[in-house]
């Protein structure tokens, strides 16, 4: 009777992003001009309640046209740390999943292996159903 | 109608023992306030009262319910459908609030409060609320004809007014309700009253993206109140319904709730209640089970 149900936990907007950075307006200096299929799937990551971390199997894929040496980085700006999670040497493409969790977005950047330079960035956004107070405990006891 | 009024210096021995560990708790709780007044604006000093804040949501439900009542069941589509509007008000001490766990009707599960203390770890309020749901005997035996209901009175529901202590930790929270309660007898019969000490304690379980709450409740209703509900009064006995004085009864009840965001604006929630009654109600005609089982899924839209 309630099995129908709980597929309700479908859990995660799955909205697929092509991120085509345009690589002359990168912010930073690139050393190639053609254009990157970059998708993260999902873009959001919801949690009840601000301030806790958000849990979500991110898959990544990025596509271009010639094959180019290429590191996939998580950042988190606002605690400034940036973290390698993957290469691909000489490639055309790359897919990778990672074991998304934290309570503030976080961007997901490729960069050449050499020169470190920024080829393509995109965010997983974490937002919340309840607002964190400043009170301790939320003022409702159910 | 035979209906007991109790006063309030025949206190039974168990709530004797639970009023006493109050008054225990009170009495720490009451030095605690004292430092409190001593270092008000030191890190102890007490916490203002909420201001204004409000929430409102919507639940759309599938539930699996279950009554003490004999040969009672849910028989339409729609009895397992629950939908309900909850909405929580908070502002200057004063708060209106919904179980969202437990009651997806409009009223029904609502409590108004006010909060006399509000510490950092344990708040005292005084609350109105609903705590027993009453029965129209004559719908049911209308709609399942089932001969221990026939002409019987209406058994309306039970308001009371109560002192509800709560205690606050890392990831849990135990309150305790001491309320006087009436339920209003619309008959020649006086109203029944009585004291209700209703208890419980709830432990948060994050799991990734879901809370789970396990639960626990201890609740003691007073004789004149069990008797309302289940008892038989010499006019209200037939062949099917003989002559019943209920004795007074408890309830304990263990409790797995569970809620999973499925977006900014929507949540899952499944809940299951085990509820055990004392088993002599079921001495009572008018009553078959001693042990009840809930079930609960849903969806819930925060505005």
């Amino acid at each position: 009777m309630y099995s129908s149900v709980s597929k309700g936990i479908a859990l995660l907007f799955y909205i697929p992003l092509i991120t085509f950075i345009p690589l002359s307006t990168a912010a930073d200096n690139l050393a190639v001009t053609e254009k990157i299929d970059f998708r993260v799937q999902p873009q959001q990551c919801v949690t009840l309640r601000q301030g806790r971390d958000c849990f979500a199997t991110i898959t990544v894929q990025w596509q271009k046209s010639s094959a180019q040496s290429l590191c996939l980085y998580q950042v988190n700006k606002k605690q400034f740390n940036k973290k390698q999670l993957k290469c691909w040497e000489k490639n055309q493409q790359g897919q990778t999943s990672i074991e998304f969790e934290s309570s503030d977005t976080l961007t997901y950047q490729l960069r050449t292996q050499q020169g470190d330079h920024l080829v393509a960035q995109t965010e997983v956004m974490v937002s919340w159903l309840h607002k964190n107070t400043t009170r301790r405990r939320h003022w409702r006891l159910f | 109608m035979f209906i007991k009024t109790i006063e309030m210096l025949s206190i039974k021995p168990l709530y004797t023992c639970l009023l006493g560990l109050f008054y225990l708790t009170l009495a720490t709780t009451s030095y605690a306030s004292q430092e409190n007044n001593i270092n008000a604006s030191g890190a102890n000093a007490p916490i203002v009262k909420d201001n204004f804040q409000w929430q409102f949501m919507a639940d759309l439900s599938l539930v699996d319910t279950q009554t003490i009542l004999a040969d009672v069941k849910q028989t339409q589509p729609w009895d397992y459908f629950q939908l309900g509007l909850l909405l929580d008000i908070s502002y200057k001490g004063f708060f209106l609030q919904t179980n969202s766990r437990r009651s997806s009707s409009v009223i029904g599960g609502g409590e108004f409060g006010y909060q006399i203390t509000v510490q950092n770890d344990w708040q005292l309020d005084v609350i109105i609320k609903a705590y027993i749901q009453g029965y129209d005997p004559s719908a049911i035996f209308e709609g399942q004809d089932i001969p221990q209901f026939e002409g019987l009175t209406d058994r309306n529901p039970t308001g009371g007014i109560a002192l509800r202590y709560s205690r606050f930790f890392d990831d849990a929270i135990f309150y305790i309700d001491i309320a006087t309660a009436r339920a209003i007898d619309d008959g020649q019969g006086e109203d029944a009253r009585g004291i209700i000490i209703d208890s419980f304690y709830s432990y948060l379980l994050p799991y990734r993206n879901w809370d789970i709450y396990l639960g626990v409740g201890l609740t003691y209703y007073d004789q004149a109140l069990v008797d309302y509900y289940i008892g038989v009064d010499a006019d209200e006995m037939i062949s099917s319904r003989p002559l019943y004085e209920a004795d007074g009864g408890f309830r304990a009840q263990l409790e797995v709730y569970a809620q999973y965001p499925i977006s900014q604006s929507w949540f899952f929630n499944a809940n299951i209640t085990q509820s055990f009654y004392n088993n002599k109600i079921k001495q009572s005609p008018l009553v078959d089970k001693s042990q009840l089982t809930q079930l609960m899924v849903g969806v819930l839209y925060v505005f």
